[in-house]
């Protein structure tokens, strides 16, 4: 728009955020000028549009009915921690502290799920560093052994052309897990985690699979996906933002039955 | 304590539901997404409910959450194929087009449908501001807080987007009605 016309302020008149004196010089304006006349035109047929031709969906009863249950875990999980605290004062030992962390943890509706997603996340934006780097899944299988308190099984993908990239020791819903990643073609990455846990911990998932009679729970979230399944006492999760089938068919060939 | 802090979420944030689950069905264009994302927002709203400030809009501030969510969650990196460029947008539908659009008496849902569309043409940013401003009836202020840009991004941002809806609809203008 040329130096004579309006363009935003046009919008400001519109929408009355014009001083009084701005005001009248753009409304003066606009009464001589048919150009910027047809955008304020333009402009309040839009904004008409938007206000009168969007009419609200109603929401499905079953997500508000969802989400209270969710409310509900968090407002027992904020009791229990609340008076685990005040017993933990009391008997002050900590072989006692670490039983009632766990009576609390277990209390909170899990959301495991978000929390894989959210290291997927930090780790592609470079916020969760490797402890040890590493091509070589036996190392960092060495690597874990004494770091967390459980056996990991660090698995070679080079078939499936994904090189492991190396691992951390990290934390999921407050446990030891450890963490580590595999780089694949086009620049996909698969974050495993492997932690102390159960199936029944878990949240309703998206979808429930079997294969070669391993249970799997997989998650849609957005444009990520995180399948978890159980071995011995143990439950991993791997999670990518890759097509959720791709996701799904690195897991099927990771697990092993136990 | 927690109980009081349940019920004033109950009373504060949960009537926002529905609006927050229409800006999140736009926003996601897609149902399973907009679920997710609408229950998540509140979710983490709820968790950190004691730190909004009684007296404020608890609907922006949910806004806030829900959008920063979307921005992490469902940003896909790859550009979206069935947006407009917004160099191109407002000369797209030509005036006095004879299209598919341009149908005499349309009905009701065609038209929603098309105001959907239009909508879904535009850049997630613009779709946003637009959403935020006119159909919410946040302020610019407000709109900017929630999708943490400047408040003269929003103004910008608005005045495309009402320009590419009134250039995508002008034919229903033009047939038979006038909006105000
Ligand atoms: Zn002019």
């Amino acid at each position: 728009m040329s130096g004579e016309h309006f363009d935003l302020a046009l919008q400001d008149l519109l929408d009355g955020r014009l001083n009084p004196d701005e005001q009248a010089r753009v409304q003066a304006h606009v009464d001589e000028c048919a150009e910027c006349r047809s955008v304020l035109e333009d402009l309040r047929r839009g904004r008409a549009w938007a206000r009168d031709g969007l009419p609200a969906a109603d929401v499905p009863p079953d997500l508000v009915d969802d989400l209270r249950r969710r409310l509900d875990g968090a407002t027992r999980s904020r009791s229990a921690t609340w008076i685990g605290r005040r017993r933990f004062l009391a008997i002050g030992a900590g072989a006692v502290a670490a039983g009632l962390a766990t009576a609390v943890y277990v209390r909170r509706g899990h959301d495991w799920p978000n929390e894989a997603i959210d290291a997927y996340r930090e780790f592609r934006a470079g916020r969760r560093p490797f402890d040890a780097e590493t091509p070589d899944p036996p190392a960092l299988e060495a690597f874990f052994r004494t770091r967390v308190p459980f056996h990991t099984r660090v698995f070679d993908f080079g078939m499936m052309n994904y090189r492991l990239a190396g691992g951390r020791v990290d934390r999921l819903g407050g446990r030891a897990a450890a963490l580590y990643v595999y780089a694949g073609p086009d620049n996909r990455h698969l974050v495993c985690e492997m932690f102390v846990g159960t199936l029944t911990e878990l949240t309703e998932p998206s979808e429930r699979r079997e294969h070669n009679g391993i249970p799997f729970v997989i998650y849609r979230r957005g444009a990520y996906t995180a399948v978890f399944w159980p071995e011995t006492n143990v439950l991993c999760v791997v999670v990518s933002d890759m097509p959720a089938e791709e996701t799904i068919a690195l897991a099927f060939a990771k697990a092993v039955k136990t | 304590m927690t109980d009081d802090l349940r019920a004033r979420f109950e009373a504060e944030a949960l009537p926002h539901f529905r609006a927050v689950f229409n800006v999140a069905r736009r926003l996601t264009r897609r149902d399973e997404d907009a679920h997710d994302l609408t229950q998540e927002a509140f979710f983490r709203a709820y968790r950190k409910f004691d730190t909004f400030a009684p007296g404020t809009n608890c609907k922006a501030w949910l806004f806030t959450i829900t959008y920063s969510l979307f921005v992490n969650r469902y940003h896909r990196d790859r550009r979206d194929p069935h947006v407009v460029p917004l160099d191109q947008h407002d000369e797209v539908p030509g005036r006095g087009s004879t299209d598919a659009r341009h149908v005499p008496t349309p009905a009701r849902a065609a038209v929603a449908a098309d105001v959907e569309t239009a909508l879904a043409e535009l850049p997630e940013e613009y779709r946003a501001a637009i959403l935020l401003v006119d159909v919410e009836e946040l302020s610019y202020e407000e709109a900017a807080a929630a999708l943490g840009c400047p408040v003269g991004t929003i103004r910008s941002r608005l005045f495309r987007a009402r320009k590419h809806l009134a250039a995508s609809l002008r034919d229903y203008d033009m047939a038979h009605r006038r909006p105000r």
